[in-house]
């Protein structure tokens, strides 16, 4: 018989933890976190493509973006609320307490609804949980692409259940996917701007249930995104205006892609330097002023 | 022929060294459920827990992540990789000392342990003898249906439902308000019941507790009593947190066993090498064959 004490015995407790954890951290295997590659499909027609229902909470927009290409700027904005405002970097498990209290009871807006989000977006088989909405803007996001079947992604959209308004689709020949802007619901004032005519326009509901919180606001496609804080983004806005309204220069370059330029720079001539279109950009960087703060 | 039975002053220290075990895991789960308000604020984590969540560190998630990670390759949401490390650590801990991690690891475990000491001192013997002993041993396969429920429900969701209820998750989690209500409620019964009944969590309803107890069917070293020097004082029996009767046992197979090493001639036996830890049979006398010693 082979007799262990109790002062060898919390030693090996001890050894044999931790021993066994510099030993898996060796081999690569002590991952405290998740990998941000989500699992992919085994079999069927999707086989070796990443499953979006492996999409964690833990994800940030980027994360998604890059596993499904959903752009992540554009997401996050459509996701976006009037209490809370997303960038890229944002991590998802951030909807749930987003939409507290803004989605009818039975329904959610969270985790699910991107997987879902993202499933549509690529075209990847995937069942949402019962309940899974998704932000009217993020259906308008996904119904302007180009062979989608609206009607059918409707049925997903926060307004379907909440008795309010169905959104219109954002077209935007700038961008092959735009959102629309997050704002506080609309004001008269905005409604009388907003063009009626040729313009693209997404309309927020005309009288948005107070319970329904997030409300989505008003955007005039080509030209100045309407904000309810007054503070209107234009071509010729500066870095610094945007720092001036609170932003921080992170946040900005979370959305741009690249750190920004000097303060009196103006975001469009900016952006046109390194050759992209402002117009792709404004929305998500509306959405972020109008988050902030009044 | 006689046998000289020989008693020893307790060791006074076996019982603390336990308990500063305990205490050291207790705040290295404590840092982790705090790691982010901590690293906000300047201070430094351990490198290997480091923007760990809870469920990373939790080896249960290992456990009831099995039948995903064999059959789809991939692990339950929330669980991370860490997890099934600690689980196979646990598990071979588990082989060779039987429910160690229950007695030695849990936190909750501790916190339940702790409480109960001051039961004790409210309710002197009746203390942990509330629960009539028929229904206690019915009572005491609950976690068995517990954990079947668990895995089974893991499997089929590809979710940690029993984070909702899981008393674990919400000693940890109380402040940051993502408890859910039914978590909570069993916290604080099992806190409240831990006065009446030593590791009230830990008999009833652990799932991870009904998990390794399996294995002190087999360990390798399980706690022993030699017959031969045994005075039958039942020392051993007053003494165990789990009502194990070990003053009738040859080697402790109990499944409640938590390898606590309260009954042994270290702690309260009062005859010296009578009540031990160790591995192989014991002699047809009931005495050691080889007495060998793996430390001291």
């Amino acid at each position: 018989m082979t007799r262990l004490r109790t002062a060898p015995l919390a030693g090996l407790i001890v050894i044999i933890l931790f021993g066994g954890i510099l030993v898996s951290q060796a081999l690569g295997r002590w991952n405290t976190t998740a990998t941000k590659q989500p699992a992919r499909y085994s079999s069927g027609d999707f086989a070796g493509q990443a499953n979006p229902a492996d999409i964690r909470g833990s994800y940030t927009w980027q994360d998604v973006e890059n596993a499904f290409g959903l752009p992540a700027a554009a997401a996050a904005v459509a996701f976006s609320t009037s209490g809370h405002g997303f960038s890229p970097i944002d991590k998802i498990n951030a909807l749930e307490e987003a939409y507290a209290g803004a989605v009818p009871a039975g329904y959610e807006i969270g985790t699910d609804s991107v997987r879902l989000m993202a499933a549509l977006h690529a075209g990847l088989p995937f069942t949402p949980e019962d309940g899974t909405l998704l932000p009217d803007a993020a259906v308008a996001l996904l119904a302007a692409r180009p062979g989608v079947d609206a009607t059918a992604i409707g049925r997903y959209a926060l307004s379907a259940v909440s008795g309010s308004a169905p959104l219109r689709p954002v077209v935007n020949a700038a961008s092959a996917i735009v959102a629309p802007v997050p704002t506080i619901a609309t004001s008269p004032a905005a409604a009388a701007v907003a063009p009626a005519t040729a313009t693209p326009v997404v309309s927020a509901p005309a009288t948005a249930p107070a319970a329904q919180g997030p409300a989505l606001g008003s955007q005039a496609g080509n030209g100045a995104a309407l904000s309810a804080t007054g503070r209107t983004l234009v071509g010729k806005t500066t870095f610094g205006e945007l720092y001036a309204w609170g932003l921080t220069e992170a946040q900005v370059a979370a959305v741009i892609g690249y750190a920004p330029g000097p303060g009196s720079q103006s975001v469009r001539d900016s952006l046109a330097a390194v050759g992209l279109e402002f117009s792709a950009y404004k929305v998500a960087l509306q959405a972020l002023i109008d988050g902030l703060a009044p | 022929m006689a046998i000289a039975v020989k008693t020893i002053r307790r060791n006074k220290n076996s019982p603390w060294l336990r308990r500063v075990i305990q205490i050291f895991f207790l705040l290295l789960v404590a840092v982790v459920a705090t790691g982010g308000a901590l690293a906000e604020r300047g201070v430094a984590i351990p490198a290997f827990v480091e923007s760990a969540s809870l469920h990373a560190i939790c080896p249960f998630g290992g456990v009831v992540s099995f039948w995903q990670l064999i059959t789809a390759g991939t692990l339950v949401k929330k669980v991370h990789e860490s997890s099934v490390v600690l689980a196979v650590i646990a598990l071979a801990l588990s082989v060779l000392f039987g429910s160690v991690a229950c007695g030695w690891i849990c936190p909750l475990g501790s916190v339940q342990e702790w409480l109960g000491s001051l039961g004790r001192k409210i309710f002197k013997k009746k203390y942990n003898h509330f629960v009539p002993v028929k229904l206690d041993k019915a009572l005491r396969w609950l976690r068995y249906a517990m954990l079947a429920w668990v895995t089974w429900m893991t499997i089929v969701s590809g979710k940690l439902l029993f984070q909702d209820f899981d008393p674990y998750y919400a000693l940890f989690n109380f402040w940051t308000g993502e408890v859910a209500i039914a978590g909570a409620v069993i916290l604080a019964a099992t806190l409240l019941l831990s006065l009446f009944v030593e590791r009230p969590f830990c008999k009833y309803a652990c799932p991870y507790g009904a998990f390794q107890g399996i294995f002190n069917l087999f360990r390798v070293f399980g706690v022993k009593r030699i017959a031969a020097t045994c005075i039958g004082c039942k020392a051993c029996d007053k003494a165990c947190p789990m009502n194990i009767e070990v003053s009738t046992a040859g080697t402790v197979r109990d499944h409640q066993c938590i390898t606590c090493l309260r009954c042994s001639s270290e702690a309260v036996c009062p005859v010296a090498d009578t009540v031990v830890l160790a591995a192989g049979r014991l002699g047809a006398s009931g005495r050691s064959e080889t007495g060998k010693e793996l430390a001291s």
